[in-house]
């Protein structure tokens, strides 16, 4: 998603090396991904799933 | 002590000759071990490896570019591209014909980051990332890709994983 637009960055962030970043965002499985710090997908999903956690991050309605 | 082993660095070498297209510059910040404990300093794990780790890998193609920022010494980069304040970072960037060489010139946005070092399964995301920078190759669908590129707020995505 990074690639398409330079207003979106991607972290990819080793959850060992960082418990405490882990635990702010309470890490119990992963991958968990954290958009804008306040929308959580937990595993991997379908792109409609994560665009639909995306929009709510940006303030707009699920699709 | 090389982190790869010969198999895996000639596999590597196939992957990047058959796969790459643009140059790839992996950008990592990171500092440098002390042997002293600095209280305040938030201690980074695995930066003692991050340096080699990224040399290493990219030898294994001349389409693969290295820039170190140390974050003591060059309080700018760590400015630009630290995340939250976490060592060590590899931040992957497609390079263009045209750009400058190696400064400090772009910030992260729009980038890919590697936050801690992408070891056991998570290399294989950073060689397929690599491959995808280069290509710009992406397996979302039109749709998702319109929309995304049509965006005008920023977009943070922290992606937790483990090694395992």
């Amino acid at each position: 998603m990074a690639l398409l637009n330079r207003r979106i960055t991607a972290d990819v962030i080793e959850a060992n090396e960082f418990p405490e970043l882990s635990q702010r965002f309470d890490v119990m499985g992963v991958p968990k991904t954290v958009i804008n710090a306040t929308q959580e997908i937990v595993g991997a999903q379908p792109e409609a799933r994560v665009l639909a956690a995306v929009r709510i991050a940006l303030g707009g309605q699920p699709a | 002590m090389p982190f790869l082993s010969e198999a895996d660095q000639d596999q590597l070498r196939t992957i990047f000759a058959e796969q790459l297209d643009r140059t790839v510059r992996l950008r990592l910040l990171t500092r440098p071990q002390s042997k002293l404990y600095i209280p305040g300093q938030q201690r980074c794990a695995s930066c003692a490896e991050a340096e080699p780790f990224v040399r290493e890998l990219a030898t294994l193609s001349d389409k693969l570019q290295v820039v170190v920022h140390n974050a003591t010494d060059e309080p700018e980069a760590a400015r630009l591209y630290s995340a939250q304040g976490l060592l060590p970072v590899i931040q992957l960037e497609p390079v263009a014909a045209d750009d400058p060489p190696a400064e400090v010139e772009t910030r992260s946005a729009g980038a890919i980051r590697f936050v801690g070092l992408p070891a056991g399964y998570e290399f294989s995301t950073l060689v397929a990332d690599i491959v995808d920078i280069s290509t710009g190759h992406t397996d979302l669908s039109a749709a998702a890709q319109t929309e995304l590129r049509a965006l005008d707020q920023d977009l943070h995505l922290q992606v937790f994983v483990t090694p395992t």
